[in-house]
């Protein structure tokens, strides 16, 4: 049994990677994935050779409601000067555990 | 003091890094090594430094902290004004880059330590535990700048304090003494002054012999990445640049009134001050300032800091203060 919902993906520093697990466990979300990237953009070369030049993409599925809850708080950061770059794609799960 | 002064090895290897980028050469570190190195170096400085203070004076190393603090809450707040004159930078991006200013870059103060044993030139080490206090102060005022700025920017856009971001002073000041290279340059200090001189030359190798091979290997990765950000010099703009030279001479020369006059240090001791002064930080600072300053653009500060001050002070400064303290002293 599948179910349809969200993939968010959120690319941000390192350095808030705390933060937005945060807000993860604020709107209940207890499982994601979240790698350690390199790239280039508005922040200049994040090449992951220290700290403040790394980043970090967060992979979370997301219902409905999660999704409204966790793009309200992201965007109150985003409002704040914090960088993150978000988008989300549409995703059916295969996983019946994870449908419920 | 002429060329040959910089003609040592770790130099030579450092400009060998921004050679290999600047020709597009493919040579590239593996991942982590660089972040394994530099905690070698750390570890080697605080080991051969806690040896050497504990048989220090305790009056010249409490001197010794207390000027260190103050060029850490002073250099900001010169680079501030700096920055400010005329308005130039914005108040967010001038905190952030100031704190930078405050704080020290170990690499840089390796690389002057390394000038001086390979010319023959003693030093006092009092310097190592002044490192290990400037860490700290300048991100405290960066920090206090930025929330004076917020705060000025709320009243004259007249609108309420709902979006800006709060301080997390807790974490960032925790985060900031406990920064794993403060912990380790302490913990390396404190091991070499408890542990017996037997013990330690157990260790001589390890913490000696190696070093200036291992700070060879560490400044040839610096050098890389230091070209690399040498690309964003168009982004970031002249005056920014033009900053990334000034700020370092003018730290340098207050760190060697204070070497030199206030805490009466040989001209090893007293280079060793001005590079810590001069030098902007890296590693510790960049992620307190992109958790505490998020409004500030981190591509001006670490472009700042590595592509500008780093190879500024590594090539021409640590020779320049040096012979501004031989002269200095010697008046």
């Amino acid at each position: 049994m599948s179910c349809n919902q969200k993939l968010m993906q959120i690319i941000t520093s390192n350095t808030l990677e705390d933060r937005v697990k945060k807000i993860f466990r604020k709107v209940g979300i207890t499982g994601f994935t979240f790698f350690y990237v390199s790239g280039e953009g508005d922040s200049g070369v994040q090449s992951g050779h220290f700290d403040a030049d790394s980043n970090i993409l967060f992979m979370v599925m997301v219902n409905e409601d999660q999704y409204g809850l966790v793009s309200d708080e992201l965007m109150k950061d985003v409002k704040k000067g914090y960088h993150y770059f978000m988008f989300s794609l549409n995703a059916e799960v295969l996983t019946p555990s994870k449908c419920k | 003091m002429g060329l040959d002064a910089i003609l040592i090895p770790a130099i030579l290897f450092f400009a060998l890094g921004v050679f290999a980028k600047v020709i597009k050469s493919d040579l590239k570190f593996p991942e982590g090594l660089s972040k394994g190195l530099s905690l070698y170096l750390l570890i080697a400085i605080g080991l051969k430094g806690g040896a050497e203070l504990a048989n220090a004076e305790l009056g010249l190393a409490i001197k010794s902290i207390f000027w260190a603090a103050v060029l850490g809450f002073l250099l900001p707040i010169i680079g501030y004004m700096l920055l400010r004159f005329r308005d130039r930078i914005d108040r967010m991006n001038a905190a952030a880059i100031t704190a930078h200013y405050g704080s020290v870059s170990a690499g840089t103060f390796l690389t002057a330590v390394a000038f001086l044993e390979a010319s023959g030139i003693s030093h006092e080490t009092y310097p190592i535990i002044m490192m290990v206090v400037m860490e700290t102060p300048a991100i405290i005022i960066g920090l206090l700048l930025a929330a004076m700025a917020r705060r000025q920017i709320q009243l004259a856009e007249n609108t309420g304090d709902a979006e800006s971001p709060s301080v997390p002073w807790k974490s960032l000041l925790h985060e900031a003494l406990t920064n794993g290279s403060v912990v380790l340059l302490l913990g390396a200090m404190v091991i070499g002054a408890v542990a017996s001189p037997e013990a330690m030359q157990k260790v001589y190798p390890f913490s000696h012999e190696i070093f200036m091979g291992v700070l060879c290997l560490f400044l040839l990765d610096l050098g890389m990445e230091a070209a690399r950000r040498m690309k964003s010099f168009k982004k970031v703009g002249g005056t920014l640049v033009a900053f990334g030279i000034v700020m370092p001479i003018i730290g340098g020369l207050i760190g060697i009134f204070v070497g030199a006059t206030l805490l009466e240090f040989s001209v090893g001791g007293t280079l060793l001050v001005a590079i810590l002064a001069a030098s902007a930080s890296y590693i510790a600072v960049p992620p307190a300032m992109r958790m505490g300053i998020p409004e500030a653009n981190p591509s001006y500060y670490l472009t700042l800091a590595l592509g500008v001050t780093f190879p500024f002070n590594v090539l021409i400064g640590i020779p320049l203060f040096y012979s501004i303290a031989n002269w200095y002293i010697g008046l």
